[in-house]
C-alpha cells in the first residue's frame, strides 16, 4: 500500500514535471518564433519592391542604424567592411575603391556598384563616381539601413551594377524626430616610414571632426499628413602626415626632375603633412507629403592624396597642397507614388542632378605641363555632367494576393556631359592652353519588366529583362532569373542567374590630355553571374552560405599606345568564382555577426593570364557587441579581415620584387551610450586599429620600372595606412 | 509627328495618369504574410488572451468599404491567418468584412466575444471613433501600418532599420484589458 503511494506520488510529480517543462518549452518556442519573425529582413533593393529578404531576387546583406551606431561607423564605406557581406573598400588615403567578391578595379571610383539613395542613384555620367566615404555626403545618423545587394543588377537598374547595389534607406521622421546637434573630434598619430607611430604630441596628430545638426518632425501640410528629416553637416579632416622614403627620378635628357621646393631636385618623398585632407559639407533631406516625396542632397567634397600614384595623381609636386581634387553635387528627386486600383499602383519619379569635379595640380616640372612651359604649371582637368530623367512605373497584382505580379517601366534622361584641361603657369595664373575640351548632350532610355510568381506558399520565382540604349557602348539586355524555396523549417534554397553592363563613361571614350587619347569606339563591359545560397534562420539566428561563378567580359582598361600615350580599350575579361558565408544573430543583450569572402579571379588579355591587381581574394569580418545593464555602456568590438593581395602595379611594374600588400586586421572597439543624467545627451567613443602598414597601391612617381634599364631594379614603395584612429561623437536630441 | 516628339508625349501622358490616382494613405510596408504571422503570434504573448478566448478565437479583419487597396490589404491577411491551425495557441475563426462603424463594431466584439480585430489600410481616419467605442471591451486591436500606432489600436505594426517592428499602445492596451508579457514589450517599441 506504501509503495502503491509512492509510486502514485512519483507519477504525479513526473506528470507535472512534464507539464511544466512543456509549457516552458511551448512558452520558449513562441519566444523564439516572435524572435525569429521580428528578425526578417525587409528589403526593398533587389526587386524594388518591399519583399522578405530570403525571398528576394538576389543575396543581400541589411546594415541596421543600430549597428552602424554602436560599432562607430562612420562611412558607408566603414559599414561595407565591418558589418556586410561580399563587398570591400580600400583607401589609398584617396576616395576608397570599393569592389566585391574577387573583383576590384583600381582608379574605379565606384564605378562598378551602383550607390542608391532613397530610389536616386548617385553615379554620375561623366565618370561613373560614386564615392563611399565621407565624400557621399549622406549623413550617417540619417541612414535607417543599408542593403548590400550582391551580383549583377542591371535588370531594374541599368548600368553600373555589375558588383552590386548598394542600396541606402534614410530614416522616416518618426525615427528621427526633434533635433539633433552633433559634435565629433578624432586623432590619428604621426607615422614613419613603414607604418611606424613617430609622435603623438598633439601638434603632430592628424585631426578630424564634424559637426552636424538634424531634424526630423511630422507635420501637417495643406491637410495632409508629412514628414520632413534632414541633417546639414560639415566635416573636415587633416592628416595624419606620412613619411615617403625618397625615390630618385631623372627626366628623360638625364636631368632631375623637379617636384617642387619640399625636396631637392631629382628626388621624390619626405614627409607629406599638408597634403591629406577632406573636406566636406553636405546637406541632405526627405519630404513625405502625402504620395509624393522629395529628396534632395547638396555637398561638395574637397580633397587631397598625400603621394603621386597611378589612378588619380601621375604627375605633381611633392606634398603641395594646391594639388587637390572637388567634386560637387546637387541632386533632386521628387517621386509620386499611385494607386490606380487595390492591384494596380504606379511610380513617377523625376529625377536631375548636377555635378562638376576640378582637379588642379601644381607642377614644378615643365615637361610634365600638358602645355608647352618652361615654368612650373598649373594643371586643372574639369569635368562636368548634368542630367534630367524621368522614370514611369506600373505594378499590377493580378490576383490580388501578391503572388503573381508584374513591374513594367520605362526611364528616359538626357545628360549634358563635359570634360577638358586646362594648363595655367605656376606663378602668375595665366592660361598657357587647353587641352581635350569636349562636350556633349545624349539622350539614354531604358525599358524594363518584371514578373514575380508564387506558385507555392514556399515558392517564390522572379524573372526580368531590361532593355538600354545608351548612345555610349551601344543597346544591351539585361536579364535575370531567381528562385527561391522554402524547404525545411526555417531553411531557404536560392539559386539566381543574373546579367549587368557598364557603358563606357565619358572620361573613357571621350577625355584627352598630354597623355590620354580619346576612343569613342569603346562598347559596355558585360558581367554574368549564377550563384546559390543556402540560408538558415533559427530564431535570432542567421546563417547563409553561397557559392558564385562570375564571367566578365569587353573590360575596360587603360592601355598604352604605340605613340607614348594612352586610351582605355576593351582589353581583357575576368573570370572569378567563390564562397560566400555569414552568421548573425543574438542571444539576450549580446549580439553577433560574422561574415567570410572567398574568390578565384582571374584577368584575361592577350598578353596572358593574371591576378587581379589589388583585388582581395579573402576578406570577412567579425563582430561582437553587448549591452551593459544600468548605466554602464554598450561595448562594441568590430573587425574586419582582408588577405595578402597583389599591388595596382604588380603585374606592369617589373619591380625588384612582385609587391603586394601584406594581409590585414583592422579592430575597432567603440563604447556608446546615453551620458547618465543627461539623457538627452548620448556619446560614442571608438579606436580603430590597423595591423598592417601599407595598402595595394604604388606611391611615388616610380610606378613601372623599364626592365632593360642599366642596374638594378627598384622595389616598389607602397602606400601608407592610417593605422590608428580615436574618436568621439556627442549627440544632444532636443524634442520638438 | 516625329517619333522624339511622339515618345515625350507617350511621357507625359503616362506621367498624368501616374498623377491623377492621388489617393493619400498610409501603405502597409511591412509585408502582408508577414504581419499575418505576426497576428497570430500576439495572443500567445497576452495574459488575458486565453481566457478572453476561450476554445475558440474569433478574429475580425476589416476593410474599408468601397476601398480596392483595403479590401486587398484585409483579404491577404484574413486568407494568411486562415492557413494556421491556430491563432495565439487557439483554434481560430477568421472573419473578412467591411467596417460597420464604429458603434456596431463594438457591440459586435461584446456579443460574440471577437478577440482580435485587425484593421486594414484606409481606416486611420476612423480610428478616433473607434478608440472611443471600444474603450472598456476586453479585445486586441491591430493595424496595418505604423500610422495606427497612436490612433487608437493596442498594436501596430512597422518597418523600422529593414525590421518588422511592432508597436505597442500601452494605455489602449490597458483600456482593452490587454496585458502583454515582458517578453514582447522588449521586443517592441512602446507608445502611448
Amino acid at each position: 500500500m506504501r509503495h502503491r503511494r509512492q509510486t502514485l506520488r512519483l507519477t504525479f510529480a513526473g506528470v507535472a514535471l512534464v507539464s511544466l517543462l512543456h509549457a516552458r518549452s511551448a512558452r520558449a518556442a513562441d519566444d523564439d518564433e516572435l524572435a525569429e519573425l521580428l528578425s526578417e529582413n525587409v528589403v526593398s533593393g533587389a526587386s524594388r519592391t518591399e519583399e522578405i529578404a530570403s525571398d528576394a531576387p538576389a543575396t543581400t546583406t541589411t546594415i541596421r542604424a543600430n549597428d552602424i551606431r554602436r560599432y562607430g561607423i562612420r562611412s558607408i564605406a566603414e559599414a561595407i567592411n565591418f558589418l556586410g557581406m561580399g563587398l570591400i573598400t580600400q583607401d589609398p588615403l584617396h576616395s576608397v575603391e570599393v569592389g566585391g567578391r574577387g573583383v576590384l578595379l583600381t582608379s574605379d571610383f565606384g564605378n562598378h556598384v551602383l550607390l542608391v539613395v532613397d530610389g536616386h542613384v548617385l553615379n554620375e555620367p561623366a565618370d561613373g563616381t560614386a564615392y563611399f566615404e565621407q565624400g557621399a555626403g549622406i549623413p550617417m545618423e540619417l541612414i535607417d539601413h543599408i542593403e548590400l545587394v550582391l551580383g549583377p543588377g542591371s535588370v531594374l537598374y541599368g548600368g553600373s551594377a555589375m558588383l552590386g547595389v548598394v542600396n541606402v534607406v534614410t530614416k522616416g521622421a518618426a525615427s528621427y524626430k526633434g533635433v539633433h546637434v552633433i559634435g565629433e573630434v578624432g586623432a590619428s598619430p604621426q607615422q614613419g616610414i613603414n607604418g611606424a607611430f613617430t609622435s603623438f604630441a598633439p601638434g603632430d596628430l592628424g585631426k578630424s571632426y564634424r559637426l552636424a545638426a538634424g531634424i526630423g518632425h511630422e507635420l501637417t501640410l495643406f491637410g495632409k499628413p508629412a514628414q520632413l528629416t534632414a541633417q546639414a553637416e560639415y566635416f573636415q579632416q587633416d592628416g595624419p602626415s606620412f613619411q615617403f622614403a625618397p625615390q630618385t627620378v631623372t627626366n628623360d635628357d638625364g636631368t632631375p626632375k623637379s617636384f617642387g621646393p619640399r625636396t631637392a631636385p631629382g628626388v621624390w618623398g619626405g614627409r607629406a603633412s599638408s597634403s591629406y585632407t577632406t573636406a566636406v559639407p553636405a546637406l541632405y533631406s526627405r519630404l513625405v507629403w502625402g504620395d509624393v516625396t522629395v529628396s534632395a542632397r547638396v555637398a561638395s567634397y574637397t580633397r587631397r592624396t598625400p603621394y603621386v600614384n597611378g589612378f588619380n595623381q601621375t604627375v605633381g609636386d611633392f606634398d603641395d597642397a594646391r594639388s587637390l581634387e572637388r567634386d560637387r553635387w546637387v541632386s533632386l528627386d521628387v517621386q509620386h507614388r499611385g494607386r490606380l486600383s487595390g492591384k494596380l499602383t504606379t511610380l513617377m519619379r523625376l529625377y536631375g542632378d548636377l555635378y562638376d569635379y576640378r582637379q588642379p595640380i601644381f607642377v614644378s616640372q615643365p615637361s610634365d605641363c600638358s602645355s608647352p612651359t618652361d615654368r612650373s604649371c598649373l594643371q586643372v582637368g574639369n569635368i562636368r555632367s548634368r542630367w534630367l530623367g524621368l522614370e514611369l512605373q506600373a505594378q499590377y497584382d493580378w490576383r490580388g494576393d501578391e503572388r503573381v505580379t508584374t513591374m513594367l517601366g520605362i526611364d528616359g534622361r538626357v545628360r549634358d556631359l563635359g570634360a577638358a584641361t586646362e594648363t595655367q603657369d605656376g606663378e602668375t595664373g595665366r592660361l598657357l592652353g587647353t587641352v581635350g575640351a569636349k562636350s556633349l548632350t545624349e539622350l539614354v532610355g531604358a525599358a524594363y519588366i518584371q514578373q514575380r510568381y508564387s506558385p507555392l506558399a514556399n515558392l517564390h520565382l522572379n524573372g526580368g529583362l531590361r532593355f538600354d540604349h545608351d548612345p555610349r557602348g551601344g543597346d544591351k539586355l539585361s536579364p535575370r532569373a531567381a528562385a527561391s524555396l522554402d524547404t525545411w523549417r526555417g531553411g531557404v534554397l536560392k539559386t539566381i542567374y543574373s546579367e549587368a553592363f557598364r557603358a563606357p563613361t565619358f572620361y573613357e571614350a571621350f577625355f584627352e590630355d598630354s597623355t590620354q587619347r580619346a576612343n569613342p569606339g569603346l562598347h559596355s563591359e558585360v558581367v554574368r553571374s549564377v550563384e546559390a545560397t543556402v540560408e538558415q534562420k533559427a530564431g535570432r539566428h542567421r546563417f547563409l552560405m553561397g557559392a558564385f561563378r562570375t564571367w566578365w567580359q569587353d573590360m575596360i582598361f587603360l592601355q598604352a599606345n604605340d605613340d607614348g600615350t594612352y586610351s582605355y580599350r576593351n582589353a581583357a575579361s575576368i573570370d572569378n568564382y567563390g564562397y560566400n558565408a555569414r552568421a548573425e544573430g543574438a542571444v539576450g543583450d549580446l549580439s553577433y555577426g560574422f561574415s567570410v569572402t572567398g574568390a578565384y579571379s582571374r584577368r584575361r588579355s592577350p598578353d596572358g593570364t593574371s591576378e587581379l591587381p589589388a583585388a582581395p581574394q579573402l576578406f570577412g569580418n567579425a563582430r561582437l557587441a553587448y549591452d551593459l545593464p544600468g548605466v554602464l555602456p554598450t561595448v562594441a568590438i568590430a573587425t574586419s579581415l582582408v588577405g595578402k593581395r597583389p599591388a595596382d602595379r604588380a603585374v606592369d611594374g617589373n619591380f625588384a620584387v612582385t609587391p603586394y600588400a601584406p594581409a590585414e586586421v583592422n579592430l575597432r572597439l567603440t563604447l556608446s551610450d546615453r551620458i547618465p543624467g543627461l539623457r538627452d545627451l548620448s556619446y560614442r567613443l571608438s579606436g580603430t586599429y590597423v595591423t598592417a602598414s601599407h595598402s595595394p597601391y604604388v606611391a611615388g612617381p616610380i610606378q613601372t620600372v623599364d626592365p632593360a634599364a642599366p642596374g638594378p631594379r627598384p622595389f616598389a614603395q607602397l602606400a601608407p595606412i592610417n593605422r590608428l584612429t580615436v574618436f568621439l561623437t556627442l549627440q544632444y536630441d532636443f524634442s520638438l | 509627328m516625329r517619333p522624339g516628339r511622339r515618345a515625350i508625349a507617350l511621357l507625359l501622358v503616362a506621367s498624368a495618369l501616374t498623377l491623377c490616382c492621388d489617393v493619400a494613405r498610409a501603405d502597409a510596408n511591412v509585408p502582408l504574410q508577414l504581419q499575418a504571422q505576426l497576428v497570430s503570434k500576439l495572443g500567445a504573448f497576452d495574459r488575458n488572451f486565453a481566457a478572453r478566448a476561450g476554445s475558440l478565437s474569433r478574429v475580425l479583419v476589416l476593410y474599408k468599404a468601397g476601398d480596392a487597396d483595403s479590401t486587398r490589404v484585409a483579404t491577404n491577411v484574413a486568407s494568411a491567418l486562415g492557413a494556421f491551425r491556430d491563432v495565439g495557441g487557439v483554434a481560430a475563426q477568421i472573419e473578412l468584412e467591411a467596417f460597420p462603424g464604429a458603434a456596431p463594431l463594438a457591440d459586435r466584439c461584446r456579443s460574440k466575444k471577437v478577440t482580435i480585430v485587425y484593421f486594414s489600410t484606409g481606416l486611420e481616419g476612423d480610428m478616433d471613433a473607434i478608440g472611443k467605442a471600444l474603450a472598456g471591451v476586453d479585445i486586441l486591436t491591430v493595424g496595418a501600418s505604423a500610422s495606427f500606432a497612436d490612433r487608437g489600436v493596442v498594436v501596430a505594426f512597422d518597418l523600422e532599420e529593414g525590421r518588422p517592428k511592432i508597436v505597442v499602445h500601452l494605455a489602449r492596451a490597458r483600456a482593452q484589458n490587454v496585458a502583454f508579457k515582458a517578453e514582447l514589450l522588449k521586443l517592441a517599441r512602446i507608445v502611448g
